[in-house]
């Protein structure tokens, strides 16, 4: 590898601008962290910025002490797998079928696909039915509704189209169906795409708690951010307290709070990395050659 | 279409012929749809006929179904109000804005592939997207902190240097600025994930042979990366152009002030005012409907001018 | 491929119309319990429960599960047990449940999203018995599609207690001439007092203000020489939010001209013409530097002028009656800086020497039993059990010597201790027929002093509630409702927001044009309108 001082200046003035905007982006995630370790007397005057002030564990202690957060996370993670591995089975059923050549029918189903990332009932009419199909209260409810997103789907569908043509030809005849050729050659050569599917649809069932806001009662069965929404959210919720007066309960601390932020965050930011060791490039440059 | 070329395959050819080899063949497709197709039906069109509400006299006690037909009553109402033609403005305003800003995980994502040093790459990914696990309520809270005019953080640094306070929430312009880079902030290292799998589909025989070409790496990049990812960068920007109706509730409902409403009051918060808050359904419904329809059209419009130019779209 | 579009257009308006059959199946099965409940809601109830009750009242009934409201508001204290199984819930199953045979089933409602989970309830028709909402649009918007019960005559029957306690705000639980809600009582009614830095003043040599021009000059002093030494920051009068200015803008308005029709019609006085000048006042003062200079940018004031306040930079503030305690504000103010001291004043007063203010009306939250419910009469049986003196004791301040003690002066003090937090953090949420801590319907007094729940700060809590009371009026109540409120009331109260922030900041060589234009424009809004719906309601209210 030689590299010319022109280049070499290239990958410094792009190492300092990426560095510039991760510096952005980490910045408030150390906010948070530093609070989380905070006193609420510091926090509130306003002296906390990136360090702790009057560093104390109790907020953590009162989550690790709380029973119910640690069992609301434990099924969060459980929830989440679950729901990330049927979604990306039934997203690659779609995807595959749709993205061939050669599919009587496709642009039919393509379509009604489509239409449905715009038309949204609204949740009466979305919770009837799942009170209908018997799903109030159950996690299914949680995961059947948002099976399949169709915007992942289009993403996977035009990634599958790429491939090369001759791959699919090839395999036929070597008397290859659709099942082997998918699960053979295909989904081999999908890794990074479906790895990022993966993320989006693991992240995506980890933040969401507005469908776990209406079907779920036992208290067993919330996830995690919807714990951590009720918490954030009250403190926020200025006519509530105006019109509770002197029912009014005190707002929780905001340490406590950004400890519960912290609590509910780290683990699924760690998925990311993880997840990196599935970006490794020309993994199909490879196949075609043999 | 592409598929001509290879009609001499025999693969094909038998596929193509339809009748008894055309099934034999692509059974198993059907089979795959199967469930999908199931979900798609029972959990996305039943539901919607929860979109007659926004034809109804709804009541909730009566359900869909019982309650009287208002025909366009709900619709004429809502286009009689002049409040919703300024957050329609405003909408496809912030969206169009928005949309400017499309390229920047695409340039993030391609700057990050010329990163040789391997540590710095990953870990500069992985800090990128945490911004997208803030949530608004809180960077709503933030901007306040940081960006007011007389006890902002920054503007207290400015006046520090003697530079004078800078109205970044006061200002429309500088507000809707605000706006857009919070929203940059917050998704372009998420969004730009997809691309850099995007980016690990290309051929590395295509950089090797124009190595020995003796490209630059601008050459290389504009040659041989943005091509391989042509496919994803269309996709999404055709489903952006479908949205362009469409703004989510929290980012403009925390970041406003009432410097600005007359700039920051959109869709999704004037729905949320007048449909939600006063338990008016209809309206919400109406309007959600009047949304999809726009959207729907906007992305039929980009689908078929993106065939023209590109060969290429979603379908 | 072009051609392709089209079909699947019409290919899923097919299928659009088949699901939509389908769900047609399922919608009827549900409207048909909902509309043969709807109509019942209004009459049967009390004919066909009531008369069975009244024949044999002591002996117990068929076994009933009753279904009740919780708010979660997930603020449980490490170590407190489940919302729905703990002192509280025990409590009301044994010394309710068990002797009516009865079993109290929780349902928990996150509390942010409460209106729209009940919304969701009500329309799939599976929401408890007894349901609750501060939400009076909500209120409204059943009691118009009918879809509640009329509780009059059961609370008749079987509410004696209920009626006695709740006597004040029974009333307002009426519309269309029946009893579709049972509001809580609002025990303290004071709604905003007036605070100010009294170690400033004294530092000053001045004395607690008790005219505006005082009150005026206080502010400029505070600016001018920065008593709490802030260095500069400190924000004279703070928490500039419309709701919190209101006893400085009725001090401007000729009260000899003030109808209660008016009061109804136009609560805010953007009538009046005294309003423009204490928004003159305002505009002043902001220019002079008195007023928090970032206010417009503050959509939800409170976690602003709670900091505001801790840091010691805030002079003066109105403030929901007693805010600075229960939030743990002044708390909070005191661990800074131990010398601070906060005094209630009330110092905005019209010519003749009044200090109009609004306050609250005797009712607190709407307890409501769904129409489609079919133990009504349990319900109400329930809120009369609680009505009960001792059950009101028991569930908002739980078990004695445990979570709380009873003091010198016979009044109970909750305790702050671990075991005490575990029982008390959400104890207002079943006593709910309450709002504040209550202790008996005849001694107003002991229910003041039962509110101040920081030894600490008990005096200021009684100044506090004083003040908020003195020359204090309600709002007229007319239960007809009006549809232009309902429509534009949300959409008017947005608009108001910002007309704050042009008024107050504009130029004062422009502040007439502006104020007149920003009515213009609010009276266009809807606001116009509203007003002139709200009279004619009123006027059909009081005269017929």
């Amino acid at each position: 590898m030689i590299q010319n001082s022109s280049e070499k200046l290239g990958n410094a003035v792009i190492m300092i601008l990426i560095g510039i905007f991760c510096l952005f982006c980490v910045l408030p995630m150390i906010h948070i962290f530093a609070l989380s370790f905070s006193g609420n007397r510091a926090i509130m005057s306003g002296e906390v910025f990136l360090w702790p002030i009057e560093w104390n564990l109790n907020s953590y202690k009162d989550i690790w002490g709380d029973s119910s957060m640690i069992r609301s996370l434990l099924f969060t993670i459980g929830l989440v797998v679950g729901y990330t591995v049927l979604s990306l089975c039934a997203t690659i059923l779609a995807a595959y079928p749709l993205s061939r050549r050669n599919f009587k029918g496709k642009n039919v189903m393509f379509a009604m696909i489509i239409v449905t990332m715009f038309f949204n009932p609204g949740i009466i009419p979305n919770y009837l039915l799942v009170k209908e199909l018997h799903l109030l209260n159950d996690a299914w409810s949680l995961v059947l509704p948002i099976l399949v997103n169709a915007f992942l789907l289009i993403i996977l569908k035009t990634s599958f189209s790429q491939m090369p043509e001759e791959l699919e030809d090839s395999a036929w005849l070597d008397g290859c169906g659709h099942f082997r050729y998918l699960l053979r050659i295909v989904l081999p050569l999908s890794l990074p795409i479906l790895a990022t599917l993966a993320l989006y649809s693991a992240v995506d069932r980890w933040n969401t708690f507005q469908d776990a806001l209406f079907y779920i009662n036992d208290s067993n069965l919330y996830p995690i951010q919807m714990k951590l929404y009720e918490m954030v959210v009250n403190s926020f919720v200025n006519d509530a307290s105006a019109q509770e007066g002197f029912s009014a309960t005190t707002p929780v601390p905001q340490s406590l709070q950004a400890a519960s932020i912290m609590f509910a965050t780290v683990p699924i930011i760690l998925v990311y990395p993880w997840l990196q060791r599935y970006f490794i490039s020309g993994m199909l440059a490879g196949a075609v050659k043999g | 279409m592409k598929t001509e070329v290879h009609l001499n395959s025999p693969a094909l050819a038998v596929a193509m012929k339809g009748g008894a080899g055309y099934w034999r063949r692509q059974w198993p497709l059907y089979i795959m749809m199967i469930i999908p197709m199931a979900f798609f039906i029972v959990f996305r069109y039943i539901p919607m006929a929860g979109v007659l509400v926004a034809f109804k006299d709804y009541n909730i006690f009566k359900g869909i179904w019982a309650s009287p037909w208002a025909g366009f009553d709900v619709f004429k109402e809502i286009f009689s109000l002049p409040e919703f033609y300024k957050a329609l403005r405003n909408t496809l305003m912030l969206n169009f804005l928005g949309l400017l800003t499309f390229p920047i995980p695409i340039v993030l994502a391609l700057m990050l592939n010329e990163i040789r040093v391997h540590w710095y790459k990953r870990v500069s990914q992985t800090l990128m997207y945490l911004p997208h696990f803030i949530s608004w309520v809180i960077v709503g809270g933030m901007a306040i902190e940081l960006l007011s005019t007389n006890y902002g953080t920054i503007n207290q640094m400015l006046n520090a240097i003697g530079v004078p306070a800078i109205p970044f929430l006061e200002k429309p312009a500088l507000w809707v600025a605000t706006y857009v880079g919070a929203g940059v902030w917050h998704s372009a290292g998420w969004g730009m994930i997809l691309y850099l799998a995007a980016l690990t589909g290309i051929n590395k025989e295509l950089y090797e042979a124009a190595d020995m070409d003796g490209a630059t790496r601008m050459r290389k990049t504009w040659h041989v990366t943005l091509p391989g990812i042509k496919p994803t960068i269309i996709v999404l920007f055709i489903l952006q152009i479908g949205n362009m109706a469409n703004i989510g509730f929290e980012q403009p409902y925390v970041l406003t002030n009432n410097y600005v409403s007359d700039y920051s009051q959109v869709i999704s918060t004037y729905v949320y005012t007048v449909g939600i808050q006063s338990a008016r359904f209809a309206i919400a419904t109406a309007v959600g409907l009047f949304q999809s329809v726009v959207g729907l059209i906007l992305l039929l419009t980009a689908e078929l001018i993106s065939r023209k130019i590109n060969n290429q779209g979603i379908f | 491929m072009r051609n392709v579009l089209r079909k699947p257009v019409t290919a899923t308006l097919a299928v659009v119309l088949t699901s939509a059959l389908a769900l047609a199946g399922c919608g009827n099965s549900n409207n048909g319990s909902n509309s043969s409940a709807a109509p019942s809601g209004s009459a049967a109830p009390t004919g066909s429960a009531a008369p069975s009750q009244s024949a044999s009242p002591e002996q117990k009934g068929p076994p009933i599960t009753l279904k009740i409201e919780l708010f979660d508001r997930n603020n449980a204290p490490a170590g407190a047990p489940p919302l729905t199984d703990n002192f509280m819930t025990k409590y009301v199953q044994e010394n309710f449940g068990d002797p009516n045979n009865i079993t109290v089933e929780w349902v928990t409602v996150p509390r942010s999203e409460e209106v729209k989970k009940l919304n969701v309830l009500m329309a799939s028709n599976s929401a408890p018995d007894l349901i609750f909402t501060y939400d009076k649009p909500t209120v409204q918007n059943y009691v118009k599609s009918g879809g509640l019960t009329d509780l009059g005559p059961l609370i008749e029957q079987h509410g004696e207690q209920l009626k006695k306690v709740l006597a004040p705000s029974l009333p307002d639980g009426v519309f269309e001439g029946k009893q579709f809600a049972i509001p809580a009582l609002r025990v303290i009614q004071a709604q905003t007092s007036t605070i100010i830095r009294k170690d400033w003043l004294d530092k000053l040599g001045l004395p607690l203000p008790t005219t505006t021009e005082e009150w005026y000059e206080a502010m400029k002093a505070f600016k001018e020489k920065d008593p709490g030494n802030t260095g500069g920051k400190v924000i004279p009068f703070s928490n500039i939010q419309h709701f919190q200015l209101k006893p400085l803008i009725n001090s401007f308005w000729d009260w000899s001209q003030v109808t209660d029709e008016d009061l109804f019609a136009d609560p805010d006085g953007w009538t009046q013409a005294g309003t423009k000048e204490a928004f003159r006042l305002l505009n002043k003062m902001y220019h002079e530097g008195l007023l928090d200079k970032d206010f417009p940018l503050r959509k939800d004031f409170n976690q602003d002028f709670a900091q505001q306040i801790v840091t010691g930079v805030a002079g003066s503030a109105g403030t929901n009656t007693n805010e600075l305690v229960y939030t743990g504000n002044y708390a909070n103010l005191k661990k800074n800086n131990a010398e601070a001291v906060f005094a209630p004043i009330d110092p905005f007063a019209t010519q003749d020497g009044k200090h109009p203010k609004p306050k609250y009306s005797a009712s607190g939250i709407y307890l409501m039993v769904p129409a489609a419910s079919k133990n009504a009469e349990a319900v109400v049986k329930y809120l009369n059990w609680m009505a009960d003196p001792v059950n009101i004791r028991t569930l908002q301040l739980g078990q004695e010597g445990v979570s709380y003690e009873v003091g010198e002066d016979g009044l109970p003090v909750a305790l702050t201790t671990p075991e005490a937090n575990q029982i008390l953090y959400n104890n207002q949420d079943y006593a709910m027929i309450m709002n504040g801590k209550y202790i008996s319907p005849d001694e107003p007094e002991k229910n003041i002093a039962a509110n101040a729940t920081d030894p600490q700060f008990k005096d200021f809590t009684i100044e506090s509630i004083k003040i908020g009371t003195n020359d204090s009026y309600t709002t007229p109540r007319v239960d007809i409702p009006v549809e232009a409120e309902i429509k534009y009331s949300q959409i008017l109260s947005e608009k108001v927001k910002s007309m704050l922030a042009k008024i107050i900041t504009v130029k004062a060589d422009n502040f007439n044009s502006t104020y007149d234009q920003q009515i213009k424009e609010w009276q266009d809004m809807g606001g116009a309108e509203m007003i002139e719906e709200k009279r004619a309601a009123y006027k059909k209210f009081y005269n017929s």
